[in-house]
């Protein structure tokens, strides 16, 4: 070919690749236009199957619905909302592994959101995984939350991972966890019952006594609340306040047997404490006398027992004790000496502690006994 | 040539190259576009044929009646685009110089689209690198590139198409080079990677940048989870070679029924594969969503095994009833399901600490990928390009390697060039391509040569090769190279009378000429420029010679080889 000739087959070429050029560009369009239509068909799709894994999960058809949500990942991969409903439909039917893997895919697309966090967490939980489960629920607290209601989700979050740290005996840190949430409460009735009862919970009852009163503030006729209240006054050790509580609830509905217990010990502690306000001489001894008799008898049975007799040297010198000083404590000189009426209740104290070591916790009137001992002795 | 005519060859020749490389990106581009509407093609016809939730009936009806539709056409108008599309494509770029019609391309896409969209247990990538190399070799006839351009442009098209198809570039370009072309090696590398790059750039500006597959993070937990990678590559190995054999006997069978029967064989594979769609409707069409599932934990032990059976039965009973479908995708659901059960088993079993069974399912598709395509490197860089984890690779590989081993031991013949053969087209050995185009120079020349001094008179040259029957004498003094000078000069300068002149007068001052490690290709180009002689010189000094490349030389040297490889 020439020179002139291969020339004009370049140009001839370019003018070629120019149309092929255009042809690409408007097979460009028209693939887009093609993809975009094939994409909302696939995301109406995706939306259909979703709603019917909906339904199969209210119907309790678990295995179906995990089938439906993977048809409708299969179709928008992008939307995290079937992602989570498949992590949530394979942790309900007990596919944790795979649950995992599904949330960890969503994990790398986005560390930092709440919600994924959380579902790590709960999945951490379930298999044990403390320190991997803290880890999750503090990323999920402190993630990224999108949506309305965000401050609602955070505490119930904090009120998760509260359960989840008593649940594993770290009342320390759930403690922590609860005086955030106390500082950010709603003034919402059920906030603060959950609040006290958590409180009460992780062994803070004053906080949590604080709580059910702002709940009673709120709404002087609940039960819950009022039932707290009794409890953590009881454990404060206030058990007039603990009755009136208790009792306060009591009309309102019938108590829980816990609570119910709690009111009849808190009675029993009121109609049998020496010390308390309002009582004659007379009466304060004859408390006294009574608390003395049961301590003692449960002291004694406590000593029939065979493996008790011969192995109970402390028991042995109590009883010895409570006997030389029966006649003192029956004595009128009590009515008027409130050293021996001290010595009285220390008496009593001691045998019940002692009979606790080798015979077991109290219960009824033994145990509101150990209760009045050790607050008047201070010991609570 | 004067100087001006040799700097408007030059500058043609560099707007051809121009042309070229924008003709490589605009073949990328067209390439990913075919593949991305023929993957669209494929969902939108599934969805049309059997809705949402299918009935049994329609499990059935729709590959029957559909497959009667794609029989017809198959026979009456379109008989090169039954199957996979790669076989065919090798051979398109082996044997016809790149030549595939373009009524091959649109055949393919129409035929594939029915298939594989009327549930056919078939990949759409093997079609894609067909649809693809035939609008590229079409459009590089309509351009009037030279034979050896519309052939370069098979590959860089089955690259693009791969890449769009799979989302994998870089294992799409080592596709096209090691089985397409199969030699990894060739000067087509630079084309291929830019067409791939075009390819996988449309197609996700499409269909956007998320992968094919969500990969679970692979961890190799412990040493000796090598011993259970390497059971993967028996298992991959065997289970490779009970496909390749079970889909050429059964496609054997069916070429050996009568000839008037061809236009129903696809419906009776459609027949089949119906009835088995009611009990397995997972092995549905490509199946990448199972997969995926096997990738994440999502199906069972039993589940797995199964769908590894009927995924087995329905791709070759598709594919050897002359449907138009890949087994590229076939290859990795089955290596997926395969690895699937056996890391399920090794998790029950081994005494370390194992790789969730995704793992091996992930190192079991490239175990079988390796095993029935026989691309090992290409299987390897794809699922490296899957996980982007390093850690993958030497469990990877080793399970590769067995699987590819056991393999070629038992089917020596790969099954895309059985395939062929049993259409009766014999393509070159892959060894052979290799071998011929990694000869070099210093292989073909021989040291043996005269070298005449550059005083010589030509009478003493003419005498010289009238003696000596060579047509052409290299001048030079003490391996000092000066020159060529032809029989034709020698004769010319005695009509003329000037027989006491030297022959450094007349000889060729620069001829053409190759350096030891040049490629046969460049040799033989500048040899059918030279005289008949070509000199090869050394690297480190323009003017000392080696040897000499003749015809001769060449003969001798291809006489050698051939009876090495006999021996």
């Amino acid at each position: 070919m020439s020179e002139p000739d291969t020339s004009r087959a370049l140009d001839r070429g370019v003018l070629l690749l120019t149309l092929l050029v255009a042809i690409a560009v408007g097979l460009f369009l028209f693939t887009r236009s093609v993809a975009l239509r094939e994409h909302r068909m696939e995301i109406r799709l995706a939306g259909i199957w979703y709603n019917t894994g909906e339904r199969q999960i209210g119907a309790g058809a678990i295995d179906e619905a995990i089938d439906s949500f993977r048809r409708a990942i299969a179709n928008d991969r992008q939307n995290r909302k079937y992602a989570f409903a498949l992590a949530d439909a394979l942790a309900a039917g007990n596919h944790d592994q795979e649950a995992e893997q599904t949330v960890l895919r969503l994990h790398e697309l986005d560390p930092a959101n709440a919600e994924i966090n959380l579902d790590l967490a709960r999945l951490a939980a379930k298999r044990g995984d403390f320190p991997e489960a803290l880890h999750s629920y503090e990323n999920a607290i402190y993630g990224h939350w999108t949506g309305t209601g965000i401050d609602e989700r955070q505490r119930e979050v904090r009120v998760e991972l509260v359960r989840f740290l008593l649940a594993n005996q770290q009342r320390d840190r759930a403690l922590s966890e609860l005086l955030i949430l106390n500082s950010d409460l709603p003034e919402a009735v059920t906030s603060h019952v959950e609040a006290g009862d958590l409180f009460l919970q992780a062994g803070d009852p004053q906080h949590g006594l604080q709580n059910f009163r702002e709940a009673i503030k709120l709404d002087p006729h609940n039960p819950p609340a009022l039932s707290g209240a009794g409890e953590a006054s009881f454990q404060l050790g206030d058990y007039s306040a603990a009755e009136r509580d208790l009792e306060a609830s009591r009309d309102l509905g019938p108590l829980p047997s816990p609570a119910q217990q709690t009111l009849s010990l808190a009675q029993m502690v009121l109609s049998a404490d020496p010390l308390a306000r309002g009582i004659g001489a007379k009466e304060r001894q004859q408390r006294l006398m009574a608390g003395y008799q049961q301590a003692f008898q449960r002291m004694q049975d406590c000593l029939t027992r065979p493996s008790i007799q011969m192995d109970a040297p402390d028991m042995h010198a109590l009883a010895t004790e409570a006997a030389t000083t029966r006649a003192g404590i029956q004595g009128k000189r009590i009515r008027y000496d409130p050293d021996l009426l001290r010595y009285g209740l220390d008496l009593i104290y001691r045998m019940e502690t002692t009979t606790n070591i080798h015979c077991g916790e109290p219960m009824g009137m033994d145990e509101a006994l150990l209760l009045i001992a050790s607050k008047r002795d201070g010991r609570q | 040539m004067n100087a001006s005519g040799l700097s408007h060859r030059l500058q043609l020749r560099f707007r051809e190259d121009r042309i070229f490389l924008v003709l490589t990106i605009l073949i990328g581009v067209l390439s990913g576009l075919a593949a991305v509407l023929f993957t669209l093609a494929i969902k939108s016809t599934t969805f049309l044929l059997f809705g949402i939730s299918p009935s049994i009936l329609r499990l059935v009806l729709v590959p029957t009646l559909m497959s009667v539709c794609t029989g017809f056409l198959l026979v009456k108008f379109f008989p090169e685009a039954a199957g996979s599309g790669v076989p065919q494509t090798e051979a398109a770029f082996h044997l016809q110089e790149g030549r595939i019609p373009l009524r091959v391309a649109f055949g393919k896409f129409l035929t594939g689209v029915l298939c594989i969209g009327s549930g056919h247990s078939m990949g759409r990538e093997g079609p894609s690198v067909q649809i693809a190399a035939g609008l590229a070799s079409a459009i590089g006839r309509w351009l009037r590139l030279s034979p050896a351009r519309v052939q370069s442009l098979i590959p860089v098209a089955s690259a693009a198409a791969l890449s769009a198809a799979f989302n994998t570039p870089i294992a799409a370009v080592l596709f096209a080079l090691e089985e397409v072309v199969g030699d990894m090696n060739a000067k087509l590398l630079g084309s291929t990677v830019v067409a791939s790059v075009a390819a996988v750039m449309v197609e996700r500006s499409i269909l956007g940048n998320s992968p094919i597959f969500h990969v679970p993070q692979y961890h190799f937990t412990h040493p000796a989870e090598l011993i259970a990678y390497a059971g993967l590559g028996l298992v991959g190995g065997l289970v490779s070679l009970a496909f390749s054999r079970a889909l050429l006997l059964l496609r054997a069978l069916f070429l050996r029924m009568p000839a008037r029967t061809r236009i129903f064989r696809p419906a009776m594979g459609g027949l089949l594969i119906g009835v088995l769609l009611i009990f397995f409707p997972q092995v549905m069409g490509v199946g990448y969503e199972y997969v995926d599932q096997a990738l994440n934990g999502g199906l069972m032990l039993r589940a797995m095994f199964l769908l590894c059976m009927a995924k087995m039965v329905a791709t070759i009973v598709s594919y050897s009833s002359g449907n138009a479908g890949g087994i590229f995708a076939p290859s990795l659901y089955l290596g997926a399901m395969a690895g699937g059960t056996v890391g399920v088993l090794v998790h029950h079993i081994a005494f370390f600490g194992a790789s969730d069974p995704g793992a091996y399912a992930m190192v079991g598709m490239g175990t079988l990928f390796a095993g029935i395509i026989r691309a090992p490197m290409t299987s390897v860089v794809m699922i490296f390009e899957l996980t982007e984890n390093y850690q993958v690779l030497v469990p990877l590989m080793v399970a590769n390697m067995i699987s590819f081993w056991i393999s070629k031991k038992y089917q020596p013949k790969p099954l895309y060039h059985a395939l062929l053969e049993q259409d009766h087209v014999y393509l070159p050995e892959v060894g052979a391509r290799m071998t011929i185009s990694t000869w070099r120079a210093k292989d073909i020349m021989t040291r043996s040569f005269n070298m005449t001094p550059p005083d010589t008179t030509i009478e003493a040259a003419s005498a010289f090769v009238s003696r000596s029957g060579e047509k052409c004498l290299i001048v030079g003094n003490n391996g000092t190279f000066s020159g060529l000078i032809t029989r034709d000069a020698i004769d010319t300068a005695i009509q003329s009378g000037m027989t006491a002149d030297p022959i450094a007068k007349f000889m060729i001052k620069e001829p053409a000429s190759v350096y030891p490690d040049h490629t046969i290709g460049i040799a033989l180009e500048r040899l059918a420029k030279s005289p008949g002689l070509l000199p090869v010189l050394t690297r480190g000094s323009l003017f000392h010679v080696e040897g000499v490349i003749t015809p001769q030389t060449l003969i001798h040297y291809i006489e050698r080889n051939e009876e090495d490889q006999n021996r």
